[in-house]
């Protein structure tokens, strides 16, 4: 305290002029529009730089929240997507999409599973399909109450329904091991005219996915020898090793769709 | 009790002004000052921009053997009551109190160290001396008016040319003053 007071008094003249300084600065910022306007300026951009600065820890605490927002809207968004998609006189199939996280993934089998964070509870079901914003992942296999696992495409006995953007061709799509970027279409008559960087996306006589998701692009292809179908390579839109958020999409009127088709084929 | 209101008796405020005579020259000055400031010398513009500040003539003749502290709310109320007259917000008072507070370093630069807390006069030292004085604290106050007044970075060209050209001007006219009004005695 002593040491207080004798370092007051020894910079007393400091202390007075700083004071007084700062009186006066505040006086003019008050005495002119122009001033008032410049301290104005200043202080907006002292504090917004402090609250930048302070701001971005509460952005990064904010993080997971954030995503789960985004996420959220995209679910939405997706919904809204898949029932534009379905122009036409029929009326649309309401679609319902879920937001999942891959927990565990692999590629480098021959048949690939993935775990999703969301089961039963959240009403993933077997059977939904499982997409994401660059196009399809798989087909959900087993649930439980907590999580699913899901037949990734990259699945020896997956067979999608897929079809040439461009001229509705439809094949079937198959991986066959090797690279997890590269699937097989097959059965698409050499009638068809395809040409490399085709858009191939999801046909619609699957009751698992909807109508014209996208999967990839035309890599190459060749007729099948002694056939007349090609064998065409699909160079997948979503780089499969590489997953964050997923959807699940359900079709409300699949029961009602396999009964039907269960019906015709008896 | 007696004894206190012995003493309140023998502090006669009159005597003891009329005994301090400097406070008497010192508030003459102030009051003085600021008036021909304020309604005189405000109006000499010189090629339109230049403005002669005479009133800085008290921060430079105050005396220098009283109380720093004391001068330096002392010149911030000279600067005060120049900017209340003349209507510019708290520029003068920053500009006056910064002058005052740096005034003790270019005493020491100009006059030596043996100049600390002894009383100078102002119209006895060589004219030299007296001039780079005089300079100094008049472009210190100068350079904080203008800064000031300007408050922005962009415009330093404006106020290094005010601060030289005013500066000279004050210097010359205060310089002037001394030599015409200030008692060689």
């Amino acid at each position: 305290m002593h040491q207080l007071i004798n370092a007051i008094i020894k910079f007393r003249n400091a202390l007075v002029f700083s004071v007084l300084f700062v009186f006066s600065l505040l006086l003019t910022s008050q005495s002119s529009g122009y001033h008032r306007d410049l301290f104005s300026k200043c202080s907006t951009r002292l504090s917004s730089w402090l609250h930048q600065s302070t701001g971005s820890l509460g952005y990064y605490m904010n993080l997971s929240k954030d995503n789960q927002r985004l996420t959220e809207e995209n679910e939405l968004l997706l919904q809204e997507l898949l029932l534009q998609k379905q122009a036409g006189d029929i009326p649309p199939i309401p679609y319902k999409v879920g937001a999942a996280r891959v927990l565990r993934n692999s590629f480098l089998l021959d048949h690939n599973y993935l775990t999703l964070n969301i089961g039963e509870t959240q009403g993933v079901r077997p059977e939904m399909g499982v997409v994401s914003a660059q196009g399809i992942v798989g087909v959900v296999r087993h649930t439980t109450s907590r999580y699913a696992q899901v037949m990734s495409v990259l699945n020896k006995d997956l067979q999608v329904n897929a079809k040439l953007k461009k001229t509705n061709h439809f094949g079937s799509l198959k991986w066959e091991g090797g690279s997890p970027a590269i699937l097989k279409l097959n059965d698409v008559p050499i009638s068809a005219s395809i040409a490399l960087g085709d858009t191939i996306t999801t046909g619609g006589m699957s009751t698992i996915f909807p109508d014209g998701i996208p999967i990839g692009t035309v890599g190459g292809f060749s007729q099948k020898p002694l056939t007349n179908f090609y064998d065409i390579d699909v160079t997948l839109f979503q780089d499969m090793t590489d997953l964050g958020v997923v959807y699940v999409i359900e079709n409300p009127d699949r029961v009602e769709m396999e009964s039907f088709k269960n019906a015709r084929d008896e | 009790m007696l004894s206190k209101i012995q003493i309140v008796l023998k502090w006669n405020p009159l005597k003891t002004l009329v005994m301090n005579n400097r406070v008497f020259n010192i508030l003459a000055l102030f009051i003085g000052l600021v008036l021909a400031q304020g309604l005189i010398f405000d109006r000499f513009l010189i090629a339109q921009q230049y403005v002669p500040y005479i009133a800085l003539l008290f921060i430079v003749l105050y005396p220098t053997d009283l109380r720093q502290t004391v001068f330096l709310i002392i010149a911030f109320l000279y600067g005060l009551s120049l900017d209340i007259l003349s209507l510019s917000g708290g520029i003068q008072s920053g500009a006056c109190l910064t002058a005052a507070f740096l005034r003790p370093m270019v005493l020491r630069a100009v006059f030596g160290i043996s100049s600390d807390y002894s009383a100078i006069k102002f119209a006895k030292v060589p004219f030299a001396q007296w001039f780079v004085y005089c300079l100094l604290v008049v472009m210190v106050h100068h350079l904080v008016l203008f800064g000031l007044s300007a408050f922005s970075w962009s415009r330093w060209l404006w106020v290094l040319q005010q601060t030289i050209v005013n500066g000279l001007l004050t210097t010359a006219v205060v310089t002037l003053f001394v030599f015409l009004f200030v008692s060689k005695k």
